[in-house]
């Protein structure tokens, strides 16, 4: 084998070996790394907000959406919460870390993107449009976030999640 | 001046090779790609492909996939990756279903990736998957007495759904039951909303675009397209620029 086919040959296998990584990214953060991020090294003990058909109802007027599950799961301390929130984009679940205090948004962190377009809600340069907001009057966020093209559906989830968390944390009295 | 010749001539062959190889290629990725760029405009995401071949090359041998009879109910995982309970629609869930129990009062269906924890109702009570905590591959579910356990490539774990805690290994020698899985009843399947209705013409070209239709052997193949196609480029500039060299009288 000469050196000009073995280098041809690790640049092809180097080229495989990201392709596979690539393909095999779906989660960005885990649980633990974002309530890291919202809360520094002191995690407080999850705590469980139980979604009765009152608190659903209540959701629903508010902000217009309600995740299908019974059973939602937060993090609180010192006037913060950090919520971990599902939503379907188009097909398939986006889970998103939701931190908050003083009933605005601090950060938002997607953390498993499951769908086959609009990963680019990952990215700072739109997770970053949602810290400061609020929850206006009228149930949407206080400012408008700009979207991304081709990530639409996604960007609606994030914007929903993002809401339904804002309601969540003066429900829970964040 | 004949090395560059020669240069020009190796760049020409292959520029041509690799043009033919990838030609077929540059064609698929340009039509479904500007097909993608109005697929909403054209509809293709509400349309449904109708070639059950195809179907069933995506897997959706939905007569043979496993269902599961915790007590009274059927616990099932359809072809559009959404799990039913009885003829009830839960949620969709990651990775095939590998199996379901009934621990107290809550049913669970363990996918690869997921477990959804389903009220006797129907209802989602929680999707619990790698952000979470779950670890994966789920290999099976079973229970040690009344405490729900998973299987992983590591062993049983104790899966605590409360605290949604699975670090403690079962009990070592404990005895698992677990469900075998099994054929859903016609009067099920025949509630449940039909099957062929799931693969849109845009997932069809999203898949065709980016090779997954082939699994991740086609993503790879893909890949190897766009170095071609760059490989292309880079010869097809270069073979530019020693042609313009040759053209131009040589001045000192």
């Amino acid at each position: 084998m000469t050196a000009r086919s073995v280098s041809w040959s690790i640049g092809l296998a180097a080229i495989l070996v990201m392709a596979a990584f690539s393909v095999a990214a779906e989660e960005y953060l885990a649980r633990d790394d974002f309530l890291r991020l919202a809360f520094g090294d002191s995690e407080p003990e999850m705590q469980t907000l139980w979604m009765t058909e009152d608190t659903r109802a209540a959701a629903r007027d508010a902000v217009g959406w309600v995740p299908r599950s019974l059973r939602l799961r937060y993090w609180q301390a010192e006037g913060r919460t950090a919520w971990i929130l599902e939503d379907i984009g188009k097909d398939k679940p986006i889970t998103l870390g939701i931190a908050i205090s003083n009933n605005q948004i601090e950060r938002v962190d997607v953390l498993a993107f499951r769908e086959s377009r609009g990963w680019e809600i990952r990215y700072p340069f739109f997770t970053s449009q949602f810290s400061g907001l609020s929850l206006a009057d009228d149930g949407y966020l206080s400012d408008t976030v700009d979207g991304i093209t081709g990530a639409t559906l996604s960007v609606r989830a994030v914007d929903r999640v993002a809401r339904l968390a804002l309601w969540l944390d003066t429900r829970v009295g964040g | 001046m004949r090395r560059r010749s020669r240069l020009v001539g190796v760049l020409w062959r292959w520029h041509r090779r690799l043009g033919v190889l990838a030609a077929l290629f540059v064609l698929m990725l340009s039509v479904t790609g500007i097909v993608l760029n109005h697929s909403s405009g054209l509809g293709l995401d509400r349309t449904f492909v109708d070639w059950p071949w195809l179907s069933l090359a995506y897997g959706d041998g939905s007569a043979d996939l496993p269902a599961y009879q915790p007590g009274q109910n059927w616990v099932f995982r359809a072809a559009n990756g959404r799990v039913y309970f009885n003829t009830t629609e839960v949620a969709p869930c990651s990775g095939h279903l590998v199996g379901a129990l009934q621990a107290g009062e809550l049913f669970i269906a363990a996918c690869a990736e997921e477990l959804l924890l389903i009220t006797p109702d129907g209802e989602l009570l929680e999707a619990v998957n790698t952000s979470a905590g779950l670890p994966v591959p789920v290999l099976g579910v079973g229970l040690v007495e009344a405490d729900a356990v998973l299987q992983t490539s590591a062993g049983w774990w104790l899966a605590d759904l409360d605290s949604i805690d699975f670090s403690e290994p079962a009990a070592a020698g404990a005895l698992i039951q677990q469900h075998a899985p099994g054929v859903l009843p016609d009067v099920i399947r025949d509630d449940i909303p039909a099957q062929e209705s799931w693969l849109s013409w845009e997932r069809l070209l999203l898949d065709l675009h980016s090779g997954r239709v082939a699994g991740p052997l086609g993503v790879l193949l893909v890949d190897l397209v766009g170095v071609v196609l760059a490989i292309l480029a880079m010869s097809g500039l270069a073979m530019w620029w020693l042609h313009r060299r040759r053209r131009r009288p040589d001045t000192v």
